[in-house]
């Protein structure tokens, strides 16, 4: 009975070694899919004594998706694919006045190659007073939408794109004057998903 | 140098076998930094589930206690799941201001890690995320029992620990995260009161725990779980060393997760408090008791089925 008594000891610690042993096979490998979604915002000063203007604003989207990268640990090897999710827009700044109904488009084309440039989204007779603090979702154009996501694209095969993104104003109302000029600050927004692959180490013992 | 790095693997291996949560915890404050809401309790309720089962199982065990005899035997137990189909992918919806909203089966955080995309106006796509592909999860508690006194034996469960990524003792840049545990309960023999000889051994008991694990990008807990079972047991030694048993608890458990996530350039707190879980527990098992060294295995059937093993030296 010792004996069996013996084995039977030797066994149970046995069945813990075997356990402790096994460490390398209760962290099993794994490629697993990450979403990364970023909002890059392009602010639009505006200051104007007429009804028709346009502001453009450059954006290096490469050092932007870059950064986003090195934010979460992944390299340009690593994106599976990128696209537009969203894109939105507000007012930031509005001196107190009156307030201003504007209509127009924003456009985004290519510098670094020729795309664009194309209209990402139309307002009309936006209140400027009420879209003061708002986010306000963009319907979007599947011109200007292609702009981007070739970009994305591009960047993803090794390019470096670089976006103009223009306001392209075509009504005020009231109109404005060097007396009376239209002054105030928004920006518009644009959310991308990007798919990445990362490497990890999970615990999947049985 | 050899002997060292064996060293070396062999404590690696026991830390991973007590601490096998936070890995996973760390990848998933990654990917649900991609969730608001709802689509992040979906992605995580499997999770939530098995926490709950693991953290329920292989507490009381067999019923006998002396009524009068020193008691006292550490134990080192491993809980598990195994997850289904049912498990890998729930009903998820779009974020981000994506136009029209729509409704994908996506991935859970132990479903398929192969992001799910779906196409919308104009263009745009929406990614919902890839989970770990696990076909289980498990965790390990050590755990002191001390009793006969009166028929009644008091169980402790406790660990702590600060987990890091990195084998370099001086990195702090992998840092997963703590994890902790702590459970306390007692058991009580109803044998005792009943007229002798009674067929099977008796008891009722209780235990509670809390269960801490990961940090999130502001430091604080990632995963925070509380769980209640009070329940009854009997067993029976059918030959000598050999007594298998059987349990009924009602079993309750809360899980609160507090991760970051970014929507419109702003970076906002998400806290989830999952629905308290009760559930009715079922545990058939069988305990091998020789005089110094004991083990068990016993399988859990309750709102998630759980299987359970150990070992425990002593008295």
């Amino acid at each position: 009975m010792n004996a069996t008594l013996k084995k039977t000891g030797l066994l149970l610690v046995m069945t813990g070694l075997i356990l402790v042993a096994a460490g390398g096979c209760i962290m099993e490998d794994r490629v697993i899919e990450i979403v990364v979604s970023e909002t890059t915002c392009i602010d639009f000063p505006e200051y104007h004594t007429s009804s028709t203007f346009v502001t453009p604003a450059t954006v290096d989207y490469a050092e932007q998706i870059n950064e986003i990268l090195m934010d979460n640990d992944l390299s340009r090897d690593d994106i599976v694919s990128a696209r537009l999710v969203s894109a939105s827009y507000g007012v930031t700044d509005f001196p107190a006045h009156a307030d201003w109904a504007i209509t127009g488009a924003v456009t985004v084309q290519r510098e670094d190659v020729s795309d664009g440039p194309d209209t990402l989204y139309a307002y009309t007779t936006l209140s400027v007073a009420d879209a003061l603090g708002k986010t306000l979702p963009a319907v979007l154009n599947a011109a200007g939408v292609g702009v981007l996501n070739r970009a994305l694209a591009d960047f993803i095969a090794g390019e470096n794109p670089v976006l103009t993104f223009e306001v392209t104003n075509s009504g005020v109302a009231p109109a404005p004057s060097v007396d009376d000029p239209l002054v105030f600050e928004w920006n518009g927004c644009i959310v991308i998903d990007i798919v990445a692959k990362s490497e990890a180490e999970v615990p999947d013992p049985f | 140098m050899v002997f060292g790095g064996c060293l070396k693997r062999g404590f690696a291996a026991l830390v991973l076998l007590l601490c096998l949560a936070p890995p996973a915890a760390a990848q998933l404050n990654e990917q649900l930094s991609a969730y608001t809401g709802a689509n992040a309790t979906g992605y995580l309720q499997p999770l939530a589930d098995a926490i709950g089962a693991n953290l329920n199982a292989g507490i009381f065990r067999t019923a006998s206690i002396p009524r009068m005899a020193p008691k006292i035997r550490i134990e080192l137990e491993v809980m598990s799941v195994f997850f289904g189909d049912d498990d890998r992918t729930f009903r998820a919806v779009t974020e981000r201001g994506f136009t029209p909203v729509q409704y994908a089966d996506a991935p859970t955080a132990v479903g398929s890690t192969e992001a799910v995309i779906v196409e919308g106006d104009a263009g745009t796509a929406f990614a919902f995320p890839g989970g770990l592909d696990l076909n289980s999860f498990a965790l390990a508690a050590p755990q002191i029992r001390v009793g006969g006194l009166f028929g009644t034996e008091l169980i402790v469960r406790y660990y702590a620990m600060n987990i890091s990524e990195s084998e370099s003792e001086d990195s702090s840049d992998d840092n997963l995260g703590d994890i902790s545990l702590f459970g306390i309960g007692a058991k009580h023999s109803i044998s005792q009161y009943l007229p002798a000889p009674f067929p099977v051994d008796l008891s009722a008991g209780f235990f509670w725990q809390t269960f801490d694990v990961g940090e999130n990008d502001r430091g604080d807990r990632l995963i925070s779980s509380k769980a209640l079972s009070i329940g009854v047991q009997a067993s029976k030694m059918v030959v000598r060393f050999v007594e298998p048993y059987a349990g009924l608890s009602y079993d309750t458990h809360t899980l609160d997760v507090s991760y970051d996530s970014e929507e419109d350039g702003v970076t906002t707190t998400n806290d989830i408090d999952f629905e308290k879980d009760s559930t009715l527990h079922l545990t058939l098992g069988l305990m091998l008791e020789f005089p110094v060294a004991k083990g068990f295995i016993e399988y859990n059937v309750a709102g998630m089925n759980s299987f359970s093993f150990g070992i425990a030296l002593g008295m």
